[in-house]
């Protein structure tokens, strides 16, 4: 990143100048705002049933119609939004704050170090995601917060070693050595040089991760070892969906419409980022 | 000039055709019309919702194991498929000589798997391993023997503690179910997962959670009732994707199929369902020996809180019916003074609760199956019990996993599951509720219920146990000890290949004289 131009209005210049970006971010932005207001704009409660009116068709009492139990599915997936939010950042959270020191202080240090981390980071790439959550899952026990940190956990490699990468070429740069000289300790040298510097390409994968992070807590939901009942969640919207899908093929649009745009919408805006935050970019 | 670069001869040209014409006609060299020239009629191919917990009848608790044990074993007595009334089995007659004796005269001709012969000594050998051995999961069905006699090599003597005419019925599940005693001995544990019994099949391998293969008893003592060249089981847990492999093509036939799945069914054209009544019944198990459960006052809420009719009709597509007791209306023991007896009152519940000293309510620890379907279930519970003030904390897990932590363990308070049904009424109340059952997660003994029991075995006409089962399941719905919900409707989808299959009360399906067409 430039350290010629303010963040903010460099921010404001990639957005007016990328469509692409400024619609992933609205709609991240919108979905957030969603999350939160949640309690306050959903016009039903999402566990409230109506066993009376079932599987019935969008209407002016239900915007979106009502599930296998009565209950409205569009206050269910303004809830799900929470819970899509709160999944997604909690395990990246949690990626970044495992993989990136870890990544970093093994391209700094070399030598022994680098060798266990790496090696490490090999063995833990090796594992399919869902299989290593529901491991995970099973020994910490079931729950969406448990299976999130499965998640975290099994995505920490994959910022480890691109940090780790980057990290290779910032410590050979010209103004870490000027800092070497001037008897700066190491921590000061990571904290104020490498990490800023090594921060592009971690961002990027960042949101990446947060849509593989989604996609991860639907899978889980879907298969009962995420959310617990009778918390909804877009995954354990599907799955009900999917076993009322003789009776009532329109129930999976709602969660699956909802999912696959959030995915889009992470995945478009890392894209933009990629391509923004190029070092090869001009204009940086 | 000869060309040497010429195509082959015409002679071998013909031969690489002729063989790509016969090879054509391979299909119908299928290994059905071998296996009909063996004389059997194909291998049946069933998917089966349900891994068996163990193939040895004696040391199993789950009711889908029946599936394939029947086909692995025969009963001492058996029973009428739509009223379940008693019949010989490989005991040809029984009598009671005084009411404390039950002499069986067993049927000749009769081996096991292995060769060894069916006879006096091998049903000791199997009612003692049942009644003594720590393995044993019948020792409760035959607690009223005290020993056992042989008065030939046809003929036993059971004598009783007490006068018990429940034993031919209970002869006719799992304590009936006559295994090589040479195979139990020389196998031990194994025979758990490589069973020999004299049934119209015979075990050939079991592939843990993947599929369970038999072939024809050559020597079945039921002539012509085996008349499959052999069965495969494949292990699909999923309903939905077990119904599809049958519609498919993949398989011939399941069962447990939900009620859900009934238009799928009806949909592909081709399939034969087969609707009926069951004895399986979902409930709510109570621990009542401890928590808050203890309380009779929230017991009875709990029972008042769930409107059933509702609940069948949001769970089950309105499919079955609504309990009141561990027995459906057609059974002879039923008793119908009962019905109706927790109508549903959230009101009533709630002012039970208070009177309990709850008026703010109560957190009760539900521990539930994890699969979509007992979600559903439990979400709809939720809901109701939170009208009542009940809140429901819910833990799940797999259907063996949580039979292991709420009656074996004695964890949580409460568990949403089913109980498959038993031939005889006495098994299903003694195993729910006498004092010391598995079945009763808290062990405990609910006064006068023993004594009930005990007079609902002893009767000497049905008549008489009818009325002695009146005051056992007064005893059992007064006292509120577990939450009936809703008898499940048992279906079957199997392709129109498939002949001769008949539904049973029971709902769990037998396969004799089943063939494929």
């Amino acid at each position: 990143m430039s350290h010629r131009s303010p963040p903010l209005a460099w921010l404001l210049d990639w957005l007016r100048r990328d469509r692409r970006a400024a619609l992933s971010l609205a709609f991240l932005l919108l979905l957030v705002l969603v999350s939160l207001a949640a309690p306050w704009i959903a016009p039903h409660s999402p566990t409230e049933q109506d066993l009376a009116n079932t599987l019935a068709v969008p209407g002016a009492e239900h915007w979106l119609g009502t599930d296998d139990l009565g209950r409205d599915i569009f206050s269910r997936l303004l809830y799900g939004a929470r819970v899509a939010i709160y999944a997604s950042t909690l395990s990246v959270a949690i990626a970044v704050l495992l993989g990136v020191p870890v990544g970093i202080l093994a391209g700094y240090l070399g030598g022994w170090v680098d060798t266990l981390v790496s090696r490490m980071i090999d063995t833990f790439l090796a594992f399919p995601a869902i299989v290593l959550a529901i491991a995970v899952t099973g020994a910490l026990g079931i729950g969406l917060t448990n299976g999130m940190i499965a998640v975290g956990i099994v995505f920490a490699p994959q910022l480890a070693r691109i940090a780790r990468a980057r990290t290779l070429v910032v410590r050979q740069e010209l103004y870490v050595d000027a800092a070497r000289c001037f008897g700066a300790s190491t921590r000061h040298i990571l904290w104020r040089h490498v990490l800023p510097n090594s921060l592009q390409p971690v961002i990027v994968q960042v949101t990446i991760l947060l849509a593989a992070a989604l996609l991860a807590e639907a899978s889980l939901s879907f298969l009962g070892l995420g959310i617990q009942a009778p918390d909804p969640s877009w995954g354990a919207m599907l799955a009900r969906a999917y076993q009322s899908m003789e009776m009532s093929p329109d129930q999976m649009y709602a969660p699956g419409l909802a999912i696959l745009a959030t995915a889009l919408a992470f995945n478009s805006l890392g894209e933009a980022l990629r391509k923004e935050l190029d070092p090869t970019n001009s204009r940086l | 000039m000869p060309r040497h670069d010429n195509p082959p001869s015409s002679a071998s040209s013909l031969t690489r055709r002729r063989l790509l014409q016969a090879s054509s006609t391979l299909p119908f060299w299928s290994l059905d019309a071998f296996a009909q020239a063996a004389g059997g009629t194909g291998v049946l191919r069933i998917a089966a919702p349900h891994n068996p917990s163990t193939l040895d009848p004696m040391t199993g608790r789950s009711g889908p194991d029946h599936a394939y044990l029947y086909a692995l074993f025969d009963t001492l007595v058996e029973w009428d498929y739509v009223a379940l009334t008693p019949l010989p089995g490989l005991a040809e007659s029984w009598t009671y000589t005084d009411p404390n004796t039950l002499v069986l005269k067993l049927r000749s001709g009769v081996k096991f798997h292995d060769g060894e012969p069916f006879d006096a000594e091998a049903v000791k050998a199997n009612l003692d391993w049942g009644r003594g051995n720590e393995k044993s999961s019948v020792k409760i069905d035959l607690a009223s023997i005290d020993s056992i006699e042989v008065r030939g090599p046809l003929e036993v003597a059971l004598k009783l503690k007490t006068s018990d005419r429940a034993l031919p019925l209970i002869l006719s599940d799992r304590a009936g179910m006559m295994r090589s005693p040479k195979a139990v001995r020389e196998k031990g544990a194994d025979h758990d997962r490589s069973p020999v019994g004299s049934g119209a099949y015979k075990f050939v391998s079991w592939a843990d959670k993947d599929q369970v293969v038999m072939t024809r008893n050559p020597d079945y003592w039921k002539p012509g009732m085996a008349k499959l060249e052999g069965i495969v089981f494949k292990v699909i847990p999923e309903p939905q994707t077990a119904l599809r492999s049958v519609i498919a093509g993949d398989n011939d036939f399941t069962y447990y199929v939900p009620p859900q799945q009934r238009p799928v069914a009806e949909r592909s054209g081709k399939m034969v369902i087969d609707v009926g009544p069951s004895l399986q019944i979902g409930m709510l198990y109570f621990n009542y020996a401890r928590g808050p459960l203890k309380d009779l006052k929230v017991r009875q809420a709990v029972n008042l809180a769930i409107d059933r009719p509702t609940y069948m009709k949001a769970t089950a597509g309105g499919l079955g019916e609504v309990a009141d007791m561990a027995l459906p209306k057609p059974h002879w023991a039923y008793a119908p003074e009962l019905a109706g007896f927790y109508k549903y009152d959230p009101e009533k519940a709630k002012a039970l609760l208070k009177e309990a000293g709850l008026a703010d309510g109560v957190e009760i620890h539900l521990i539930a199956w994890n699969d979509q379907l007992s979600v559903q279930r439990t979400e709809v519970l939720i809901e109701m019990l939170k009208k009542a003030n009940i809140r429901l904390k819910v833990t799940t897990g797999s259907g063996v996993d949580t039979a292991g932590q709420f009656f074996g363990k004695q964890e949580g308070d409460m568990h949403l599951s089913a109980w498959t049904g038993r031939p005889d009424p006495s098994l299903t109340y003694e195993l729910l509720f006498a004092e010391g059952s598995f079945f009763n997660a808290g062990r405990g003994a609910t006064p006068g219920m023993a004594d009930a029991l005990a007079a609902a075995k002893t009767g000497t006409t049905l008549d008489e146990r009818k009325k002695a089962f009146v005051k056992v399941q007064r005893l059992a719905v007064e006292n509120a000890l577990s939450g009936p919900l809703m008898f499940d409707v048992q279906m079957v989808v199997h392709s129109n290949r498939v002949k001769g299959y008949r539904p049973n009360l029971i709902g769990k399906p037998k396969l004799l004289g089943v063939s494929l067409a």
